[in-house]
């Protein structure tokens, strides 16, 4: 770590990380390593402890600077087969065997991968031309290429600076105005005004949550079979939108994304009213969705593997799911950590969550409450119901084994929880009175009740977790809803019913009570909770639940409402309330559920059951503190600015994006396998920084006022042996502009750009090409109303043609760095689409009403699309190309909209300098 | 192979800038077209895979003599009945009716009805014999063609994650599709066509687009969607309306594009665009060539069934001519989706006499026409033909007259590219329930394609996500006894 590059001769010494611990991995640790249950002879060679412990006789199996007294090479080279190892299979090659002794002979140090080691606050160093220093991180790069015996490419010109700059920030082209202010006073403090003034814009929002919706593989519908629709994805995408404009610390966003559900203080949207922080853990959903699995237990176990794919690398750059079946092969990441993760899921549930904006609903609950407290007071004073509510409650159930049993003596038993307004917290908020039958009747005093304050609440009461050991599932309920059994966390079945028919039930019994009675044969075994669902107007009443092996629901005399024949106006006024709710914001999140103990699955098979683990954390990342209690507490490790990974893996996005590559370029991998740092102590200095204070913006800033982002595309020609790849760097990197840029910047040329931030997404335009099970009845606009590419409906199995020509990324995992492809579709969707002529033909049309001459209005388009003024040339000859399209026929506007498609698919416009 | 009409004389390749041995290596080693279009957006890729490995493997191939240089994959959407049409299960026919007499594993559906035998009677085909059920008379003429596999297994009995594995060797979406592989391994021998293309008859697969997928591969490696009627391709038609705007428009962006190039260092992502851009133009005319079965004489486009009354038949039938026109176009990897039937593909959980019927009805007559057509022109040696659906049906009845999915044991053939024509490989029990005899997983039909394709299965790598992936995950082997 202490210099900046190796030099090009000197062969570095051995790296447990990169070179021993793969081989260990393959060939010993089955034995010998992180999994207590096949471990042999006590021994494991993870963990230098034991290796390097005395194992009797002054037999160790590594000794540290001496391979010959190292019982391991020893066993490994020996031809007795009582005494070779490995005992069983092939031989470890003598490459290997000469590899690992090399390392004991320097020391046998357990270094891990180098992402693994704490972050260093390094001094920036000095250089020899400290002019060009003008933020420490140019001390950095520069004494990188002091070293390497290269020059800075010379900066940018303003104009080519702000294009990209406005690029980097926005993900939009210039202004022609703001270009000509900037070339006017390309000053230090005029760039700053310009950056600044980008990074307040809200589009910056829209371009660096695009960035981040790639990580958490955002999109709108399942895909799969039917590409049914997730519900409410596009509220995670502006809360993400807004995270970023607001500039929330990023230590904060990753705990809101793990458990925004249990933090102390919510974070709240100044305009809507919504729970940001609940919103951001809708990403935990975003996966595919597969209908009528005959697996259910193997489909949750591909759902949390996706779960925990984009935990891993999204926050920390690790390919931690390659542990579901079997300790991962180069990092440090065993079997029981995956599954340490895994509980965490499996102890937390998939909610759409009634979201009451500004807390009216809840006002208008407690007012509800009071009013109807004082009206059921006035006729209970009369004195006639108060016996009946007096006593204990009735056994209302045959005798069963309690364990299995629910009979709601608290209307929010231990372990049950509900989201939204409806549902009784407390035993005060019953019993209830309400008119019936010509008098007023008590509702049962045991039961579960949505509408202790009035029927128009909405809201969900789930049960706690528990094993489906009996083959029926019995309840008593009443009311308007439904209710559901969920197995496993599964629930598409909510769209697709096959294989789960009549787990979802919609009761409309608002008077008598009924049982519903649930045939849970086909997943004996298996995990279940229940979902009791209040849709607003409507209630839901529980009076007991019953799990049995009798399909016949238990006989028995329930306690019935108590009728008593009473009038007068305090009983009208218990009939219908009027009050005013607003309609809950439905949003899809994260809830807690129901402790659960997780097992180690053999070979990643669910129904292969090892160790029980707990809910967990990277063991060798997080040490030997006791694990975390909850997905909280797994958070606040995350971003403790001791953790090596999430401000490293973090700040290395920021550049990824700023520069067109990380300098880790593997941005999603910093792993064994993923590629080292060019510039490690520049990487460090970066997350030192964004660890100081979490700001994105701050970082982003810092990096665009530098003398690195400066500089120009046009390399020292000493380079192309130095450092052919650039990843020093001594210059920009041209680049192709991204999918969203490109559509983004062609609907501003043609004067259709609505600025209107978030809400619901814009039906994805059509073609013919596009068929298949799950298309849209309706295709949508071709222009998308103008709306950004970030607000284009996601559906997996249809997604947009034109951005997905130009890479935007497949959603199936966490995707960093997108191919930066190079296709003739790209060449057919920018010549023939009819995306692209409508735009062309607007933005010629916009031209060809404005005032000025040819001339002026060729400059303007050279400048709105490429930045820059033409030259000379370049105006003559589309002066030359209007004329010959005028004569062709074609109307003024019709032959600048030709210029415009030209100038459109110039490869100026889709590069950036 | 020869290089690009609009830069006569050189292949793309030799204007890259020294950028690294091993990767140049790869590309001027065979390609250009299409294929050097491909390779230069894996040069834009290049280093990001934390190695160099990729270039090396890919630069080794093929790692032995190819027996193919093309695949037509013939999907059979919704997996057809074994004991329907290659398979004949007599005892299955002896116990129709009665209670099933193997242990029944859970299925889709879970309705599982009696021993259901096969409605359709066998005849053997060719001079080998092999007895093909009259669902396919066609298809049986060239019996002498077929290895018959009757011993296929399936890891997932549910269409979608069935389809993704039988597509790319594993059960999800996200992982690059046969098609992709092999236009990443080989490149395209094509100047302006891709290496993959799916002739979609009208059945997208459940699981939508990502069947063709490239996965974490280059995006240049997914199919492309051709459509057998019509333009074909989506933007391939030019919109001017004045004939003489594109000429125009092109002189105008060539001379941009070309001091752009100049002002940025000739760089690489530039030049390919232009040349890409040069492509695109070059399939507006291309694809319409390609589209035009003018040429044809009436006996081939009757041979095909191109004219038959039978609407899937007829759309099966360019489908299959436009396979052919395809590999004569250097085409790597060509995929047929069925047409529609208005029988919900193959996949007859019930009906399974109509379905079944119309099913093959649209695919018997094409198919045999296909392999006749691409003997008698020399084609069908060097190119493999692959017919398979993503798992078989249960040999008993789902409700009274269907069946249900079925993983344990199923049958797929595949004519020409090296393959042992005319013979069985394999055996399902008595019932056709469960593969007995040899066993083989989709993973080895995958090493096989490759093997045959000249490719080595555990040496076609790309390293993605920290791994080294590939198309056969860790499984897979060669079945050599399928080698002629």
């Amino acid at each position: 770590m202490s210099g900046v590059c190796w030099p090009a001769s000197a062969a570095p010494p051995v790296d447990y990380g990169r070179d021993i611990r793969p081989i260990l991995a393959a060939r010993c640790f089955t034995c010998h390593g992180p999994d207590a249950s096949s471990r042999e002879a006590d021994l494991r060679l993870d963990d230098p402890h034991d290796a390097f412990r005395d194992r009797g006789d002054g037999i160790v199996a590594i000794a540290a600077g001496d391979p010959h007294a190292s019982e391991m090479i020893f066993r490994m080279r020996s031809d007795d087969p009582e005494l070779r190892m490995p005992s069983e299979g092939q031989p470890v090659p003598e490459a290997e065997i000469a590899l690992i002794e090399r390392w004991i002979e320097e020391g046998a140090t357990y270094n891990e991968a180098w992402s693994w080691r704490p972050i260093e606050a390094p001094a920036p160093p000095t250089v020899e031309d400290e002019a060009w220093v003008r933020d420490p991180l140019d001390r950095f790069v520069l004494a990188s290429l002091e070293e390497a015996g290269l020059e800075p490419a010379p900066p940018a010109d303003p104009r080519t600076l702000l294009r990209r700059t406005s690029y980097a920030i926005v993900g939009l082209p210039p202004s022609p105005g703001a270009l000509d202010r900037f070339e006017r006073d390309p000053s230090p403090q005029a760039f700053a005004n310009e950056v600044d003034r980008l990074l307040a814009s809200p589009a910056f929002g829209e371009r660096w949550g695009r960035h981040w919706l790639d990580l958490v593989r955002y999109a709108e519908t399942y895909g799969h079979e039917f590409d049914y629709a997730i519900p409410h994805a596009w509220r995670y995408r502006d809360a993400v939108i807004r995270a970023f404009n607001a500039d929330v610390p990023y230590d904060r966003f990753v705990i809101e994304h793990l458990a925004g559900d249990l933090v102390d203080e919510p974070r709240i949207d100044p305009v809507s009213g919504l729970d940001e922080s609940r919103t951001l853990t809708g990403f935990w959903w975003l996966s595919q969705g597969t209908h009528a699995p005959v697996d259910v237990a193997l489909d949750e176990a591909e759902r949390i593997d996706n779960q925990i794919d984009v935990l891993g690398k999204a926050f920390m750059g690790l390919t931690t799911a390659c542990a579901r079946c079997h300790d991962h092969k180069f990092d440090a990441i065993s079997q029981a950590d995956y599954y340490g993760l895994s509980a965490h899921l499996k102890q937390s549930r998939r909610a759409v969550v009634e979201m009451d904006p500004g807390g009216v609903i809840e006002a208008a609950r407690m007012k509800a409450l009071s009013d109807r407290r004082v009206v059921e007071d006035s006729i209970i004073a009369r004195a006639v119901l108060t016996a009946a509510a007096d006593g204990d409650p009735a056994p209302n159930r045959e005798g069963d084994d309690p364990d299995t049993f629910e009979d709601f003596v608290e209307p929010m038993p231990i372990g049950y929880r509900a989201t939204g307004q409806a549902f009784a917290r407390g035993s005060d908020e019953r019993p209830r009175l309400e008119r019936r039958d010509g008098g007023v009747a008590m509702s049962p005093p045991t039961v579960a009740t949505s509408r202790a304050a009035g029927e128009p609440f909405a809201g969900t009461l789930r049960s706690p977790s528990q094993a489906i050991d009996r083959r029926y599932l019995h309840q008593r309920v009443r009311g308007r809803g439904s209710l559901r059994v969920i197995v496993d966390g599964y629930h598409l079945d909510e769209r697709n019913a096959l294989l789960f028919e009549g787990f979802i039930r919609n009761i409309d019994s608002p008077d008598e009570f009924a049982v519903v009675t649930h045939d849970l044969g086909r997943y004996l075994g298996r995990r279940m909770h229940v979902e009791w669902k209040d849709p607003g107007p409507g209630f839901i009443e529980v009076d007991w639940m019953l799990a049995s092996d009798d399909p016949t629901p238990p006989q028995q005399d329930a306690p019935e409402s108590t009728v008593a024949a009473l009038t007068g106006a305090a009983v009208d006024a218990l009939g219908e309330t009027s009050i005013d709710v607003p309609a809950p914001v439905s949003v899809l999140a994260i809830e807690p559920g129901t402790s659960w103990t997780e097992h180690v699955r053999l070979r990643g098979d669910p129904h292969a059951r090892g160790d029980a683990v707990s809910p967990g954390h990277i063991e060798s990342l997080d040490g030997a503190v006791a694990p975390p209690g909850d997905r909280l507490a797994l958070a606040q490790r995350l971003v403790s600015p001791e953790h090596p990974l999430t401000s490293r893996v973090m700040a290395n996005r920021i550049w990824h994006h700023l520069f067109g590559r990380g300098l880790v370029p593997t941005v999603d991998d910093f792993g064994a396998l993923g590629s080292p740092p060019a510039n490690p102590p520049l990487l460090d200095h970066l997350a030192d920084r964004l660890r100081q204070d979490w700001s994105v913006k701050n970082l982003v800033r810092d990096i665009v006022l530098s003398s690195t982002f400066a500089m120009s595309i046009e390399g020292d020609p000493r380079a192309a042996s130095i450092d052919p790849l650039n990843t020093l760097p001594h210059r920009a990197n041209l680049r192709r502009l991204d999918a969203e840029s490109i559509r983004d910047s062609m609907v501003m040329l043609a004067g259709r750009f609505d600025p209107h931030l978030g809400g619901p997404s814009v039906p994805i335009h059509l073609t013919e090409f596009m068929t298949g099970r799950g298309r849209p009845g309706a295709s949508g606009p071709i222009d998308g109303h103008g709306r950004r590419s970030v607000y284009l409906e996601v559906r997996r199995n249809f997604p947009d043609p034109f951005l997905q020509a130009f890479d935007l990324p497949v959603p199936t995992t966490t995707v960093g760095r997108r191919t930066g492809s190079n296709v003739p579709s790209q060449g057919l969707a920018m010549l023939n689409s009819p995306l692209v002529h409508e735009l062309s033909a607007a933005w010629g049309e916009r031209i060809a009403q404005m005032p000025g001459s040819t001339n002026a209005r060729i400059a303007r388009m050279f400048e709105e699309a490429y930045g820059r003024t033409p030259s000379r040339s370049e105006i003559d000859r589309c002066t030359a190309f209007i004329e010959s399209a005028s004569q062709a026929g074609g109307s003024d506007s019709a032959a600048w909209g030709e210029l415009a498609h030209v100038l459109l698919n110039g490869k100026e416009f889709l590069f950036l300098r | 192979m020869t290089t690009g009409s609009s830069t006569p004389g050189r292949g793309h390749c030799g204007r890259f800038r020294p950028l690294g041995v091993s990767r140049r290596e790869m590309l001027s080693s065979c390609l250009s077209g299409f294929g050097a279009v491909a390779a230069s957006a894996l040069i834009g890729d290049r280093a990001f895979g934390g190695s160099d490995s990729v270039g090396d493997v890919r630069s080794g191939i093929p790692h032995h003599p190819a027996r193919a240089r093309n695949v037509i994959f013939l999907y059979m959407d919704g997996g057809p009945s074994q004991m329907d049409t290659f398979d004949p299960k007599p005892r299955l026919s002896a116990e129709h009716g009665e209670p099933f007499a193997m242990q029944v594993e859970r299925t889709q559906f879970n309705n599982n009805g009696n021993t259901f035998g096969g409605p359709w009677a066998f005849a053997p085909g060719g001079s080998c014999g092999t007895p093909v059920s009259d669902l396919f008379p066609h298809v049986r003429q060239l019996a002498d063609e077929l290895l018959v596999v009757r011993s296929m297994t399936s890891r997932f009995s549910e269409h979608t994650n069935a389809n993704y594995f039988l597509h790319t060797g594993a059960g999800l979406a996200g992982r690059p599709s046969m098609g992709a592989w092999t236009s990443y391994g080989l490149g395209s021998a094509s100047q302006d066509l891709p290496a993959f293309m799916v002739v979609n008859g009208g059945l997208i697969p459940p699981g939508g687009m990502e069947c063709f997928g490239s996965g974490f591969l280059p995006a240049s490696t997914q199919g492309s969607i051709l459509l057998p009627h019509g333009d074909g391709i989506a933007n391939v038609g030019s919109r001017e309306t004045d004939a003489g705007a594109q000429r125009r428009k092109r002189g105008l962006l060539a001379s941009l594009d070309e001091e752009f190039a100049e002002a940025v260092g000739r760089d690489d992502a530039v030049e390919s665009a232009i040349r890409n851009w040069e492509l695109a133009y070059g399939m507006q005319t291309s694809v319409p060539e390609l589209m035009d079965l003018s040429g044809e004489t009436p006996e081939t486009l009757a041979l095909y069934g191109v004219d038959s009354t039978y609407v899937p038949t007829a759309t099966y039938a360019r489908q299959c001519l436009l396979a052919r026109r395809l590999v004569e176009r250097g085409v790597r990897f060509i995929e047929l989706t069925c047409p529609g039937t208005g029988n919900d593909r193959w996949d007859q959980h019930n009906g399974l006499i109509k379905g079944h019927e119309q099913n093959a009805r649209a695919v018997d007559q094409p198919i045999a026409a296909l392999l006749t057509d691409l003997r008698r022109r020399g084609l069908l040696d060097e190119t493999l033909v692959v017919w398979a659906g993503e798992f078989g049906r249960t040999p008993f009845a789902q409700g009274s007259d269907g069946r249900d999915h079925n993983p344990f044991g199923f049958s797929i053939w595949m004519a020409g590219g090296g393959v042992r024509g005319g013979t069985i490989y394999g055996a399902t029990d008595e019932y056709g329930y469960k593969a007995v005899d040899r066993p083989v997983e989709i993973h080895d039909l995958h090493a096989t394609m490759l093997h045959l394709l000249g490719v080595d299965h555990k040496r076609l790598v790309h390293r993605f996500g920290g791994r080294d992936m590939r198309l056969t995950d860790v499984h897979g082997h060669v079945i050599r006894d399928w080698i002629a």
